[in-house]
């Protein structure tokens, strides 16, 4: 074959529901195996928290994935290769529209792997299952639809139930079931409207079968293997990102196995698949393939977790034209990559959903993605992989064993989230195995392995054989010392005593039949002797799952850090159990540890490891949390000192040190009862913020106008048990600095929001350099804070600016969402200065440093509301956000511009917007503002005019392409917000960024706009190493 | 992962203890039809943990199936240490025992210090055939020495329409003339290749007189010695469902099931006029081979997999076609 010089890789973009961080995680290791051939990369993803738009490719543009800059990008690099199945659906569509507009075949770019006829045979179901079919691999009886008439026919003739899917889409966008004709034409149109070439498929039902995935990988020569099976706990009928998921298959003989691995090879050959492929089957009496991923997808970042086979690495080898048997097993160093894995363990995949945080979304799962994050757990047998599950999505001790077993069924027939937790409690309650499985649609052996540990459990005592057995069925000793009524701390003495410890056991892709040099790890009591010896010296304790909130910019953080120590130390271990992140890639750094963030597991791993020193400040609020309780257990915590980073975690302690400092604050109090907080809001004035005591990130938060909404606030607020602090809302712009201290100085960067104080940070449009704000005030309060709490480490510091007077909202020790932002558009990475201090003890730079930015970078906020069906959309103080994406440019407008693009479903509205509710009086203004201006370009429509009505006909009709609309007001715009977001029609819903917006669709054209590389802005950011030669 | 029970039911493991490293065995049961034999031919199974559930193919738990063949299976164990061990020290004697003293340990000890060694066994007598067994007199019809031979390999030649005769393993050449064959199958076995060195001699010397011969496993190994190659002592042997093998006329990649501890020495393999037919590209160890002359091919690894991937099971199309013309097309 050619020789490929220079590669373009298409990013996924933003993190959203179905789109998170494994493709990170994919085209990183892409860009690896690329590098390793010395080819140049160029990378086009605006996700500028991911870690693959650091210094790994040869140049990063941070830009829209939409054919038009794709274009421009291809115009300006003259790429010889592009590769589409490392971005997922995002970057598949992307590419595919290249090809079809004849652009590749312009610039004479080759598309290395899968060729796009066959991506457009895998993704337009008619093709797929013809070509099926022709290859012996039956399909589920189905006819394509183009219209609610054709739909509502092709139902009637196969029968109801029917299962309706939608052509090109996302993460099972737009997918539902209809029972009847009735939910057929009420659910059919927004099918069609998901679809990008709006056409479905409709067929027949197979709920209640199982499904089971093979991970294919097939080269240019026809070698095809499956290196791993994934069976769905949860029956068909729920979307396998909403699945329980374990690997290996557990419920299949040899037959069953078999014969769906050898459909999975024939529909790999059949769709011309080069490199790697996902295809999903349902399993009943008979079998049916139901589709086909053309490329890495989340379950293929998965396998790759699961099996310890590089599925990503490999795939971008043979999209080289490599051999699979001439690719090296890594993991071994020995064997090759023609080879499916034997797993000596099991693994439990469990996603994680935020839907409480939605105000009026569907409760219950099926067949669309809602889910945010997933954990991956490893045990020697299921009950202990399920609670480590379990406990790391943060919401659970592990199976729960108290609550209303009747509730519980009732939760499992109505497909509630977190299955295994219901059947446990319905286990525990005395329900049978049997009703349990009847009820869940969950194969009886799975619940069969629960009740074990249900039964163990019911039966624990103080002894030897009831501990380990304890543990063998992964109960946390938090469980166990609930059961025997003693503290966690004296469960672990005694078991100690009685020489009940964890084992490390490695991942080694052939179950130990070989020597392997891998150091990917897991605990567990399911055997006797450790795989490896201890040795490392340093540990870094990730983000663990992905919630709203914390994000692939947590893993970029604890990548960073990692990479920098391995320059300072020898022996650099990561613990974290996110299957999507990179920071779980068992070769980026010497040891990995696919492990819960518990305590007790921590101190596992320290004593084992000890003595080691342990990092916390990276993965945000879950690993922060920890630096605490292990430091007072005599872990040698890295940082900031643990007790320092309590003042700044204590209201109170922290409130009177910014009055030591002559910092000002809002003013706030602790209030026990409603009437405290009426006081408090008579002394100082509506607006009012009321949260618990000991709130992380905006959760339960909310904003009080008057006194009956006060009154409500604090109600909810005391119901949690908890204090309740109410403060004064100041309104103003929002500002933040990032940086990291070494005690004395600091580096940082300062941000400003576009949205005002209220909006969650997150949720806001972040720019930098921060013009027209006291800079140097903040900067002169975060040096008055950072000598005062000796601050070593990431510091991230909030301010509202109110009537020209800069106060302080909160300090947070540790690295921020913002960080890889901040240090992306500044040229500073902050994660590897954060590595310089805690190793090297100083930063080298004289009180604020803030590198000088000759251009404007903006970063915009993601948001899923298409993907989660009825939840009305609206910024506040709790964050909903699902990602971030960023753009930098000379011009203001353009950066903001780009930025806002490269948000889905965004576009440049065409014809008119809907203005929507309009806000309180101090919004009406902007809002005004932002319509006269968008008035020279495009028709206005003011709903409070045309009424709700006709404001969803406009949309309809394709009259109206934008929606702008500020604050909160269910009751007078939720159809409307709703009806864009399920239609995909942009939404700005902050009067501020509506106005920034208008202005910017004035000011620049889509033409003007620069297309240029991030190194071209932040030169520093690549070449800065450790900072050594920072200027003073 | 999968195949529990067609690897209890294969009489190549007959007077073992095997040990599984997957940690859960036993999730659907044991299904008794479409097993390699009639029933559990492992002297005892060493396994992380048990599990049972019912599955709609399954008529016995492995529990149940075990007690009806008397056979113990040793749970909680750490079989990934095990094997490990094994690994490195090669097959072992072992002994599975209940002890609540030092004594009851050393006596136990001491009946494991006694018992005979793997290669010293005679295993073969415990699983062939008394006597001719017919199963097909379609035509062409393949004489299959039956050394303790997997029934999977036998349904792949029913599937075929191949006629088959199953023969005891001690047959002269004369007993395999007399049922009139079209072709031979040597196949797989328990115990030392050694104790069977004849039978390779003479799947040779029927080949000479015209019989299209396919050697599966031990009968890879035993037609190879009786060409005049050698065996060796692999330092890591090959079983599991999952061994790569490499088609050395094509290129292609293959996985396959496998079980073996000995290789055929490739460097050897020009005397005795063979050529390489599968590689391992793990270790380069050699999976197949074929006359230069005679119409002999053979495999290392399992074409019929039972349990495995059944991407191989074309050999079986290839010598199913080589039975009909009277020749292989290699």
């Amino acid at each position: 074959m050619e020789t490929v010089r220079k590669v373009l890789l298409i990013g996924s973009g933003a993190i959203k529901v179905a789109e998170a961080a494994e493709f990170d995680y994919s085209g990183s290791q892409a860009i690896k195996a690329l590098k390793e051939e010395g080819i140049e990369v160029v990378l086009v993803n605006p996700n500028v928290a991911t870690i693959q738009t650091g210094d790994m490719a040869d140049r990063v543009y941070l830009l829209p994935i939409r054919k038009e800059f794709l274009e421009r990008v291809i115009e300006a690099e003259r790429p010889d290769g592009i590769m589409l199945g490392f971005g997922g659906q995002t970057a598949l569509d992307a590419g595919v529209s290249l090809w079809r507009s004849g652009t590749l075949d312009k610039y004479g770019v080759r598309v290395l792997g899968t060729q796009p006829e066959a991506i457009d045979r895998a993704l337009n179901r008619e093709k797929f299952k013809e070509a099926l079919e022709r290859n012996g691999v039956p399909m589920p009886p189905s006819r394509h639809v183009s219209s609610v008439e054709e739909a509502v026919e092709a139902a009637d003739s196969i029968g109801y139930p029917v299962m309706v899917r939608v052509s090109y889409n996302l993460g099972g966008r737009g997918s539902f079931i209809a029972w009847s004709r009735e939910e057929m034409m009420a659910l059919i149109l927004r099918a069609l409207k998901a679809s990008s070439i709006g056409s479905a498929l409709v067929e027949k039902y197979l709920g209640g079968w199982k499904e089971i995935e093979f991970e294919v990988v097939r080269d240019t020569y026809g070698n095809v293997i499956a290196p791993a099976c994934l069976e769905n706990a949860d029956p068909m009928g729920v979307h396998t990102g909403e699945s329980v998921v374990v690997a290996p298959c557990q419920t299949l003989t040899n037959q069953e196995y078999q014969m769906l691995r050898s459909a999975s090879l024939r529909v790999a050959e059949a769709m011309g698949l080069v490199g790697e492929g996902n295809v999903q089957f349902a399993l009943g009496d008979e079998y049916y393939a139901i589709e086909m991923n053309p490329r890495m997808s989340r379950s293929s970042a998965l396998a790759s977790k699961a099996t310890g086979y590089p599925l990503a690495y490999v795939a971008a080898k043979l999209a080289l034209g490599y051999r699979l048997d001439e690719i090296l097993n890594r993991v071994t160093g020995a064997t090759c990559s023609c080879f499916e894995p034997s797993l000596d363990y099991v693994v439990v995949k469990i996603p994680r959903w935020d839907l409480e945080k939605f105000e009026g979304v569907e409760r219950s799962i099926g067949s669309e993605m809602k889910s945010i994050g997933e954990v991956m757990a490893i045990g020697r047998n299921l009950a202990e992989a399920m609670q480590k599950g379990l406990r790391m999505l943060g919401r659970f001790d592990g199976l729960p064993m108290e609550g209303d077993p009747s509730e519980a069924l009732k939760a499992l027939r109505e497909r509630r989230p977190y299955w295994p937790a219901w059947a446990s409690i319905a286990l525990a309650g005395g329900v049978s195995a049997e009703e349990v499985a009847e009820a869940s649609g969950v194969d009886i052996w799975f619940i069969k392995e629960l009740e074990k540990a249900v039964r163990v459990y019911s039966r624990l005592d103080t002894s030897p054989s009831s501990l380990y057995a304890a543990k063998r069925y992964g109960f946390s000793d938090a469980q166990i010392a609930k059961k025997l009524r003693v503290s966690e701390d004296q469960v672990r003495r005694l078991r100690k005593s009685q020489g009940i410890s964890p084992v490390f056991k490695q991942i080694d892709t052939l179950a130990a039949e070989w020597p392997s040099i891998t150091n990917y790890l897991y605990a567990t009591y399911g055997g006797q002797t450790h795989d490896v010896r201890p040795g490392a010296d340093v540990l870094v304790i990730g983000a663990g799952v992905f919630r709203i909130g914390v994000s692939v910019e947590f893993d970029w953080g604890v990548v960073e850090f990692a990479r920098a120590a391995k320059e300072y130390v020898d022996t650099v271990a990561i613990v974290n159990y996110n299957p999507e992140t990179v920071s779980t890639d068992w070769d980026l750094v010497d040891r990995l540890y696919f492990e819960e963030l518990t305590l007790e597991r921590l101190l596992d791993i320290y004593e084992f490891e000890s003595p080691v020193k342990v990092v916390t400040f990276l993965g945000g609020q879950v690993a922060n949390d920890l630096a605490e309780p292990l430091e007072s257990r005599g872990v040698d915590v890295l940082g900031t000192s643990g007790s320092n980073v309590e003042v700044a975690e204590s209201r109170d302690r922290f409130s009177q040190l910014l009055d030591e400092l002559g910092l000002r604050q809002p003013p706030w109090k602790e209030v026990n009862s409603v009437e405290e907080a009426l006081d408090f809001a008579m002394e100082h004035g509506y607006p009012v913020m009321v949260r618990p005591s000991h709130v992380l990130s905006g959760t339960s938060m909310s904003l009080a106008w008057d006194e009956g909404s006060l009154r409500q606030a604090v109600r909810s607020a005391l119901s949690t048990g908890r204090s309740v602090v109410v403060s004064k809302f100041l309104r103003g712009p929002e500002a933040e600095i990032d940086g990291v201290a070494d005690g004395d100085s600091v580096i940082g960067v300062v941000i400003r929001h576009i949205e005002p104080a209220g909006i969650h940070s997150g949720d806001s449009t972040m720019v930098l350099p921060a013009r027209g704000l006291p800079v140097d005030e903040m900067k002169e309060a975060a040096l008055k804070l950072i000598r005062a709490l000796q601050i070593k480490g990431p510091f991230n510091l909030q301010f509202v600016i109110n009537g020209g007077g800069v106060y302080v909202l909160e300090l947070n020790l540790r690295a921020s969402r913002s960080m890889p932002f901040s240090s992306k558009a500044s040229g500073v990475n902050l994660a590897r200065a954060a590595a310089k201090v805690v190793f090297e003890g100083s930063l080298g730079v004289d009180e604020f440093y803030e590198p000088a930015m000759l251009h404007y970078a903006v970063k915009s906020p993601q948001f899923s509301w298409s993907q989660l069906r009825g939840a009305y959309p609206y910024l506040g103080v709790e964050m909903r956000s699902t990602g971030e994406v960023a753009s930098m440019d000379r011009a203001y407008e353009a950066a903001l511009l780009k930025s806002w693009l490269a948000v889905s479903p965004n576009r440049m509205p065409e014809r008119g917007v809907v203005v929507g509710y309009e806000g309180v009086r101090e919004e009406r203004g902007k809002m005004e503002a932002a319509a006269d201006t968008l008035a020279s370009m495009l028709d206005v429509w003011w709903m409070s005019e045309v009424g709700e009505e006709e404001a969803m006909e406009l949309l309809k009709e394709g009259r109206a392409d934008m929606v702008i609309a500020t604050g909160y007001a269910p009751q007078v715009d939720y159809a409307v917000r709703r009806l864009a977001a399920d239609l995909n029609i942009p939404l700005v819903l902050n009067a501020d960024l509506a106005l920034e917006l208008a202005r910017a669709f004035n000011a620049v054209s889509l033409e003007e706009v620069e297309i240029k590389p991030m190194s071209s802005y932040a030169r520093g950011y690549r070449s800065m190493g450790l900072l050594r030669k920072i200027p003073p | 992962m999968v195949g529990y029970p067609e690897s209890l039911s294969d009489p190549s493991y007959r007077g073992q203890i095997l040990v599984m490293t997957n940690p859960l065995i036993g999730n659907y049961g044991v299904h008794t039809d479409l097993l390699e034999s009639d029933g559990v031919q492992v002297t005892s199974l060493i396994i992380h943990e048990l599990t049972d559930a019912p599955h709609r193919s399954s008529k016995l738990s492995l529990q149940e199936w075990f007690d009806k063949y008397d056979v113990p299976i040793m749970e909680w164990v750490d079989t990934r240490a095990l094997t490990k061990e094994l690994r490195e020290r090669g097959v072992m004697k072992g002994a599975i025992g209940i002890w609540d003293s030092e004594e009851d340990l050393n006596s136990l000890l001491k009946a494991l210090e006694g018992a005979p060694s793997y290669d010293e066994l005679d295993l073969v007598d415990e699983v062939s055939p008394r006597e001719a067994i017919h199963l097909s007199d379609s035509r062409p019809l393949v004489a299959v020495i039956d050394c303790g031979l997997k029934l999977g390999i036998v349904r792949e030649l029913l599937r075929r329409g191949l006629g088959v005769v199953r023969l005891p393993c001690s047959s002269s050449a004369d007993d395999v003339w007399e049922t009139e064959p079209d072709a031979l199958l040597l196949g797989n076995g328990p115990g030392n290749p050694e104790l069977l060195k004849s039978q390779g001699e003479m799947a040779v010397e029927l080949a000479y007189d015209g019989l299209v011969t396919l050697g599966i496993c031990l009968g890879h190994q035993l037609i190879s010695l009786g060409l005049g190659a050698e065996t060796y002592k692999m330092k890591y042997g090959h079983r599991g469902q999952n061994k790569p093998v490499r088609d050395l006329r094509t290129g292609r990649c293959y996985v396959t099931s496998q079980n073996h501890g000995y290789a055929v020495r490739r460097e050897s393999l020009r005397e005795a006029n063979l050529r390489e037919w599968f590689i391992n590209p793990d270790d380069s160890t050699l999976e197949g081979t074929y006359h230069e002359e005679l119409p002999i091919a053979t495999t290392q690894f399992h074409p019929e997999s039972s349990p495995g991937p059944m991407d191989t099971s074309w050999v079986f199309d290839l010598f199913a076609e080589a039975v009909r013309e009277g020749r292989w097309r290699l």
